[in-house]
């Protein structure tokens, strides 16, 4: 009895856990696992194809399908989530009091193209009127560790600069020269160079004092839980073994499963000695994340529709053409 | 090169085990050979075959073989696992019991009279509501060959009856036919030791004692601050005084697994709190540590399980914590 052997590039989170960990194992798959960060990940995907199976930015997936760089095809597998644009940092002295004050202002980013990115312009513009253009972008990646590079991006009606490799966001937001920033993590990488915390800054404040309540209201208003990645398989592995996408996607299904039923033996003992009162009970019982197109074709439209209103895609990319035919049922 | 020394391990299945299980929190200098073991039938094959080098252990059991004498473990402060156990006891709903008082003369099953589960339930029946073992009639499920009782020779206490439940029977079949009134702790899952099968939490002539179980849990814990501990866990003495250095590279691998139940709890619950599902404001109290390991952190429950242990007759006096421990954790 033999296996397929593939690569598999993964980020460690509650829902690849059991996938990385070997928990659960893919029907006639052996995978070579590597753990990495996302922006390191990307780039190596995008720019050399290293990996058989990997998370991929569903932001740079619907720009390179837009292309017609045909190199992956895509699974209905979100393992990362997050309300990217309550993330957004300000400096105290840039008159930042609202989202709107953001008009005309100097904005660090990573990588312009990013999926979070892409989420928190989105978000901007359709909730708070601020559009692409009326930000002036200064962007952190340099041209040989770019996602955007690798994929050929050029900005188009907006202003994107590049921070040279001697300053980062992190340098520029506390010299002054930038106003706020979005997508930051202060986490370095092989592609990115901000080390600092910069939400611990006297000089620096989020632009949504209460970030979290922002993510409530969002959620409530609008159902949208921000995908981040996606993931893809490498075309011609795909079409060599159709068989792999369904079966890949039940691993991850099933990895799913085991971390909705963990997150709420984790809660038990808060629960019982009542830390967290009982009627949160119900709440953490309910899962949250579902893969597939069906639970998430909403999510992911609205991210098609960001990427073409923002130029990085020429026209709302369908989703048929994002993943592999045989789970657009999904 | 370097060899290290190969152990064998009886573990639980649950958060603060998984990173031992799954080797993310491994001890220097030892390779755990490791078996997912149910509890009722790892203390049983422990007790009567000491059959691994290290393993969790019923507190109660562990300090009733210590008060006997029996020296083959020593302790090593890891409690994986807690419940307020009174809070699950189950009655019939024609036995005309409404609370806690009204089980006096009554007959109640128990799987394990020593089980630790018992010890604090009868612990919380006598000193939070006046009933005390002797006014119960018990009924034990597990036959001698096969209980821990058989295996540490126990005795009932003076005045206590314990009557065996017949090979034929079991608690679930009694709960449902009548013959007991209630009982403490209902073991379903399949292990070696027990037998009951019926879902008696699901059974329309059952009922919980506590109408709002999980409140009575709260209330006790506010009132005590004690979160009862079922398990601790040992190490064959012998292996300790040929590696002493053995206990405390194991328990920081424990401490090490629980930092990582810890962050885990916190990861797990992040969706639950950015999109409002959970309320922001519990982010604090889901931070807050509720378990720790070590002697220090868990001394007054360890004191206040040993003090029903011997109001109980379980034990002839009062087992010491420090009796119970290898002498290099007591510091923990």
């Amino acid at each position: 009895m033999s296996q397929l052997r593939l690569s598999l590039a993964i980020t460690n989170n509650p829902r690849t856990r059991p996938i990385v960990d070997g928990r659960v194992t893919i029907d006639g798959i052996d995978f070579v696992t590597s753990v990495l960060g996302p922006a390191e990940m990307f780039w190596r995907q995008l720019r050399a194809a290293e990996f058989d199976v990997s998370e991929l930015s569903m932001s740079e997936l619907m720009m390179i399908t837009a292309q017609g760089d045909k190199r992956f095809v895509g699974l209905p597998v979100f393992t990362t989530r997050r309300f990217y644009h309550t993330g957004i940092l300000v400096r105290r002295d840039a008159k930042i009091d609202r989202p709107a004050d953001l008009n005309g202002k100097r904005i660090g980013v990573p990588e312009y193209v990013q999926t979070s990115a892409l989420w928190t312009r989105g978000v901007l513009e359709s909730e708070f009127g601020v559009t692409a253009k009326d930000m002036i972008f200064f962007m952190e990646r340099l041209p040989n560790k770019c996602h955007g590079d690798a994929i050929g991006f050029k900005p188009d009606g907006v202003t994107v600069n590049r921070i040279p490799s001697e300053k980062s966001i992190a340098s520029m937001m506390l010299s002054g020269e930038l106003d706020a920033c979005m997508s930051y993590t202060g986490v370095p990488n092989l592609v990115d160079r901000s080390d600092l915390d910069l939400s611990k800054q006297p000089d620096i404040k989020p632009l949504f004092p209460d970030s979290a309540a922002e993510g409530i209201r969002y959620y409530k208003k609008t159902g949208i839980y921000p995908i981040n990645h996606g993931m893809v398989i490498k075309r011609e592995v795909y079409e060599k073994n159709p068989w792999i996408a369904i079966n890949i996607l039940k691993a991850f299904s099933q990895a799913n499963a085991i971390t909705e039923r963990e997150r709420q033996e984790q809660m038990v003992y808060h629960f019982e000695t009542g830390l967290v009162p009982g009627e949160c009970r119900a709440a953490v019982a309910r899962p949250l994340i579902n893969y597939g197109l069906r639970a998430n074709r909403e999510v992911l439209e609205t991210a098609a529709r960001y990427s073409s209103q923002q130029n990085l895609t020429p026209r709302i990319m369908p989703l048929e053409e994002l993943f592999a035919p045989n789970v657009l049922a999904s | 090169m370097s060899s290290k020394l190969q152990l064998s391990l009886a573990i639980t299945n649950n958060p603060r085990t998984w990173p031992i299980i799954d080797g993310r929190a491994a001890p220097d200098g030892i390779d755990f050979t490791t078996s997912v073991v149910d509890p009722s039938e790892m203390f049983w094959r422990q007790l009567c075959f000491a059959e691994f080098d290290v393993s969790e252990m019923s507190m109660s059991s562990l300090m009733m073989i210590r008060a006997q004498g029996d020296e083959r473990f020593f302790g090593l402060p890891v409690f994986t696992t807690r419940r307020f156990f009174h809070t699950n006891i189950l009655v019939r709903k024609d036995a005309k019991i409404d609370s806690p008082a009204d089980l006096k003369g009554k007959r109640v099953g128990v799987p394990e009279y020593q089980q630790t589960s018992a010890l604090w339930i009868r612990g919380a029946l006598e000193n939070d509501f006046g009933v005390a073992p002797k006014d119960v009639t018990f009924f034990m499920e597990r036959v001698p060959a096969r209980s821990h009782a058989g295996a540490v020779g126990f005795r009932p206490p003076p005045g206590v009856t314990i009557n065996q439940i017949p090979p034929e029977k079991s608690i679930g079949s009694m709960m449902v036919s009548g013959e007991l009134d209630a009982c403490m702790f209902y073991i379903r899952n399949q292990n070696l030791v027990d037998r009951s099968t019926e879902d008696l939490h699901n059974h329309p002539a059952i009922k919980p004692l506590f109408p709002d179980s999980a409140a009575e849990g709260i209330r006790y814990y506010k009132k005590t601050g004690i979160y009862p501990i079922n398990h601790g866990m040992v190490i064959k003495r012998a292996l300790v005084e040929k590696n002493p250095w053995a206990v405390i590279n194991i328990l920081k691998a424990f401490n090490q697994a629980n930092e990582i139940a810890e962050r885990e709890r916190r990861e797990h619950v992040t969706y639950h709190l950015e999109t409002g599902l959970v309320p922001p404001h519990y982010k604090d109290a889901l931070a807050t540590r509720i378990i720790e390991h070590g002697v220090k952190a868990n001394r007054n429950t360890l004191e206040a399980a040993a003090a029903f242990s011997n109001q109980q007759g379980l034990t002839p006096r009062i087992v010491k914590v420090d009796e119970l421990f290898a002498p290099n954790a007591l510091g923990s």
